[in-house]
């Protein structure tokens, strides 16, 4: 009965599944993503033979780490440890393969096994460079040929394969050369430890953990379960699920309880005939958990479908191998089947409680009352209802459904808006931050993410030289860990630079010297830090000398030390993430941009107001905003196509009557067109109060909100309202189809 | 019959079967001519075919064979039926059929959008055909708000928005108390008399046939009696004729029961009179 019920309303039914797949689909998508993420990095750091993991205590991400090489004493002599190996993973983008990593290894240590040489032959002399396997068909390399890393050129001698395709997809050189190339001396990114025995592992744990206390030592097969980036990475995922699943939740208790409007005659029947309440809710609640079901396999196919894809892209390393799991299936039909649950609940609730008789008497397959009394009292209750458009009064005609229509759509819409307006936000905070502190903006020109970002002084100095150039500042951005909070946003400036004197002091002074910092007034207010007070940052105690304000959430949110502090506490000697320049004659802008990227290949010049959108990050963030939305926005519009194919059964005799008086096929089209067009203008702007409040909120999570403060533009709503209606058009268009194909004559028996 | 005899209807061994092969046969070699400023009742049991000679008429729905030429078109050799329902004809349903969104006016505006004419006209022409039907205290009132005479009543104005040669209407008053039904007739015959719009009316409700001067009645899709109806009293004494005891006066069998009123007194006389009906 269960699976009639269901193939009844076919086209409704394939909707509603595709809404609930699409949900579960990116599911199963992004917790593949967050799954596939963590596992590579656990098989990299376990296959590589080592027990332990030596990284830096507070890193954001593993291979951002940063270990200096005087530990390494203290490690060799701690009891119980048999062999080290440091490594030193740099990343930089080539054309072919956006992440491209490096891999500095001792090539006499034991870790550098794990790279097994199938052609060629093992490093040997400098200059030579081992690479994989899938990197070198990528790039169409041989052996015997150079590869050219930040300007310098290496030879490569051998190709290797690990069966990890982020290490496949890079190359391995001398540590001693990747120390020298990214500019990291002395420095590895983290220690690969060898126990004596295996119970040695958590006494050696320990032991590191007494001498080394700034450091984190764990099992190379737990140290991912202590990263934060893994537990945002899983609770990003969830959110961004729970929004899809809102979408298709939605959709779902429409369906479910159109159906229920459609067959109030028949609900009343079943009760007359001795059916109980609870029986009806069962029926109910079970075409609601076998839809959701059905919707649930769907899903997690086109899940495994969109996840083998995503795996063929080279920006995602083969990270997803293997992440399909049987736990996965399981997780989406939970969720199937809990959208199934909640979607029915209300509707199953609803016909349960239907009068018998009165369902009986119930006319045609609307909830809207058509009884005379009923219907005066409804037209009484919107006084103003014969004022609004023919189509605005439909979509007003089935309120419950309107309303639940406007959420899946607004939910899409939202996430258009919250997500577009935090990336135009982040874009136009980096760009003002660029512009106050001159026209110029100096970029790496391959960075991959601001935090890589690396430029060495003497190109700065040079630039400073330039006899069009006023002044050149210098800004190292990090992020450093403060216990208890995630992200503590570091900017590393010149006390004399001209970059320093838009941070306007609300209280005590600039900062002059070592050990001294300035706060920005987010900063100190979540940090209840005054000026005097001290604050510690990586394991450095720093003293509160002023706060300031400029206005910039990613300032005001942030600290400032001087550069060459930060330098060596996020240990980049001599390197800066950008340079502002300023110029004596802003019309020279162009011809110092020619200048400067006529001899430094490895920077880009960018005017301060542009370069935040060239880079990245924002880029990167735009274009999840982008599959992000997309995803959303289909669920929105299998939703309004659902609705508006209803709202055409409903009406059958309706359009009958409309094209017996003469109405042409055209007009009945634009009719149904005009009608979905008006409800998605209504969900877009339900969307956009929906986008805006969420971004709101997200700014009042206390350590990350200041940095996500939204930009909301004419141009982002107008954006979002694009997005609706094209929505509203397209969803229309089958519905309108229908519509205008109705025989009038059998329209006009349609019961 | 009188004057000018102008052509309005004529079908030609008009058939409709629906379903494939043997199907329900609901017109069955159906051949009529009605003239203008007729108004014809069409007559007949549940399933006789007369909704389908309706919709034909009306070009909702196609014969299966025959020919149907309304207004001297003939049907099958019209392109454009959209435009043919909302020039040539009006209809009138058994339930009203307004679309309840949207008021009286607008509902009779609803034809007239097809026109090329300015909304002021629309509006314009939609007020004179509610005061024609007596609803212009009513225009801006929703369907919902309407009692059902008076609903039925925007349906006529509607029907008659563009001017159509023939006004086709099922059950018209199928949903009205007697007194509403009395009116809409009323309102129906006046409309007949006064603009001389032809009416062909389908029912099943002698009072509302009493208001037709011809009654059609079909019977398993045939036509079973064509006749002119110069007396409304007539319908009534044919009806009797038709009834049980009608046969059993014909048949001379007066039931015993009816003794006692002394009908077997005058059966003699009666069945004489029924004989000539």
């Amino acid at each position: 009965m269960i699976l009639k019920n269901l193939l009844r309303r076919k086209t409704r039914t394939l909707l509603t599944l595709l809404g609930i797949a699409i949900g579960v689909a990116g599911v199963v998508a992004l917790g593949a993503i967050a799954e596939g993420y963590i596992n590579t990095y656990t098989t990299v750091l376990t296959s590589s033979g080592a027990d332990v993991i030596l990284a830096q205590g507070d890193a954001v991400d593993l291979l951002l780490s940063a270990v200096e090489d005087n530990v390494l004493p203290v490690v060799q002599n701690t009891p119980g440890v048999k062999q080290v190996a440091g490594i030193l993973w740099g990343i930089f983008t080539t054309e072919d393969i956006p992440y491209f990593f490096v891999i500095g290894l001792d090539p006499k240590e034991f870790a550098v096994r794990h790279f097994r040489v199938v052609e060629g032959s093992p490093i040997a002399s400098p200059r030579q460079m081992l690479m994989g396997r899938a990197a070198a068909k990528a790039l169409g390399k041989k052996i015997g040929e150079n590869f050219k890393i930040h300007e310098v050129s290496y030879r490569i001698v051998g190709l290797y394969e690990t069966g990890q395709a982020i290490e496949e997809m890079g190359a391995v050189i001398t540590l001693k050369e990747a120390q020298e190339v990214f500019k990291k001396p002395r420095q590895v990114t983290y220690y690969q430890i060898q126990v004596t025995r295996p119970e040695m592992t958590d006494a050696v744990i320990q032991a590191l953990k007494r001498h080394l206390p700034k450091l984190a030592a764990s099992r190379s097969a737990n140290y991912m379960d202590d990263q934060q980036t893994t537990m945002m990475l899983r609770a990003m995922s969830w959110v961004i699920s729970l929004l899809a699943l809102l979408a298709g939740g939605l959709v779902m208790m429409n369906t479910m309880l159109m159906s229920v409007f459609e067959r109030t005659r028949e609900i009343g029947v079943l009760r007359a005939v001795g059916w109980s309440s609870g029986r009806v809710l069962r029926m109910i609640l079970g075409e609601a958990v076998a839809l959701s079901i059905a919707g649930g396999i769907v899903g997690f196919g086109i899940g495994a479908l969109l996840v083998l894809w995503l795996n063929q892209i080279p920006a995602i390393l083969g990270m997803l191998e293997n992440t399909l799991s049987f736990n996965l299936f399981l997780q989406a039909m939970v969720v199937a089947l809990i959208l199934g649950g909640v979607g029915g609940a209300y509707p199953a609730r609803r016909a349960a409680r239907l009068q018998p008789v009165e369902a009986m008497r119930y006319e045609g397959g609307s909830p809207s009352p058509r009884s005379h009394k009923a219907q005066a009292q409804f037209s009484l209750q919107l006084p103003l209802f014969t004022s609004l458009s023919p189509a605005l009064r439909n979509i007003f005609r089935q309120r419950t459904r309107t309303i639940l229509t406007a959420l899946a759509i607004g939910v899409g819409v939202g996430l258009v808006v919250a997500l577009g307006g935090m990336a135009d936000g982040f874009s136009a905070q980096l760009s003002e931050m660029g512009v106050k502190s001159g026209e110029l903006t100096v970029t790496e020109a391959k960075a991959s993410d601001m935090g890589l970002a690396a430029i060495d002084a003497k190109i700065g100095r040079w630039i400073a030289a330039l006899p069009a150039v006023q002044s050149v500042s210098g800004l190292l951005l990090n992020v450093a860990q403060v216990p208890g909070t995630p992200y503590f946003l570091v900017l590393g400036i010149d006390p004399s630079s001209y970059a320093l004197r838009h941070f306007a002091i609300t209280e005590g002074t600039y900062i002059r010297g070592p050990r001294e910092m300035m706060l920005g007034k987010m900063t100190a207010q979540n940090y209840k830090k005054r000026v005097g007070n001290t604050l510690q940052v990586s394991g450095v105690t720093y003293r509160v000398v002023g706060i300031y304000e400029t206005g910039v959430g990613y300032e005001d949110g942030a600290s400032v030390i001087a550069l060459s502090e930060a330098q060596a506490l996020f240990k980049k000697p001599n390197q800066v993430s950008f340079y502002f320049v300023k110029l004596r004659d802003p019309s020279q802008a162009d011809v110092v941009r020619q200048q400067v990227e006529a001899r430094w290949k490895q920077v880009s010049v960018s005017k301060s107001t542009e370069y935040a959108e060239k880079m990245n990050d924002i880029q990167v963030f735009r274009t999840m905003a982008a599959a992000l939305s997309f995803l959303s926005v289909v669920i929105g519009g299998v939703g309004i196509m659902n609705a508006m194919l209803m709202s055409v059964f409903e009406r059958t005799r309706e359009i009958g009557t409309l094209r017996a008086l003469g109405w042409r096929r055209r007009r009945v089209i634009a009719m149904i067109v005009r009608e979905s067009l008006a409800l998605s203008l209504v969900s877009g702007l339900a969307g956009i109060g929906m986008g805006v409040g969420v971004g709101w909120l997200v700014t009042l999570e206390p350590t990350m909100g200041v940095y996500l403060q939204g930009e909301y533009s004419l141009r982002l709503f107008a954006q979002a309202m694009v997005v609706a209606l094209v929505l509203g058009g397209l969803g229309a268009l089958y519905p309108a189809w229908r519509a205008a194909n109705l025989s009038p004559a059998e329209a006009l028996r349609y019961e | 019959m009188e004057k000018e005899k102008r052509i309005v209807v004529e079908t030609i061994n008009l058939t409709k079967i629906y379903g494939d092969g043997v199907g329900v046969r609901a017109l069955d070699g159906v051949s009529l001519t009605l003239y203008a400023g007729e108004f014809v009742a069409v007559m007949g049991p549940s399933g006789s075919g007369k909704s389908t000679l309706l919709n034909i008429l009306g070009a909702l729905d196609l014969p299966t064979s025959g020919v149907c030429k309304v207004n001297g078109q003939d049907l099958a050799k019209v392109k454009d039926l959209d435009r043919f329902r909302s020039k040539t004809v009006g209809f009138v349903f058994q339930l009203h059929n307004l679309i309840p969104t949207l008021t009286s006016i607008e509902n009779v505006e609803v034809p007239l959008q097809e026109e090329s004419m300015s909304n002021r006209a629309r509006r314009e022409r939609a007020e004179q055909l509610l005061g024609l039907v007596g609803l212009s205290p009513r225009v801006h009132f929703l369907p919902g708000q309407l009692s059902g005479g008076e609903r039925q009543r925007v349906a006529i104005a509607r029907a008659l928005a563009n001017h159509p040669a023939i006004i086709l209407a099922d059950e018209p008053t199928g949903n009205l108390d007697s007194k509403s039904t009395a009116e809409i007739m009323d309102l129906l015959r006046q409309l007949n008399r006064e603009q001389g719009t032809t009416f062909i009316v389908v029912t099943h409700n002698l009072a509302v046939a009493r208001a037709a001067n011809r009654i059609v009645t079909l019977r398993d899709g045939r036509v079973l009696r064509d006749e002119r109806v110069d007396n409304a009293y007539l319908v009534d004494l044919k009806e009797f004729k038709e009834s049980t005891l009608g046969h059993a006066i014909l048949d001379g069998n007066v039931p015993p029961e009816l003794h006692a009123i002394g009908l077997d007194k005058v059966a003699e006389q009666v069945k004489a009179v029924l004989e000539k009906v």
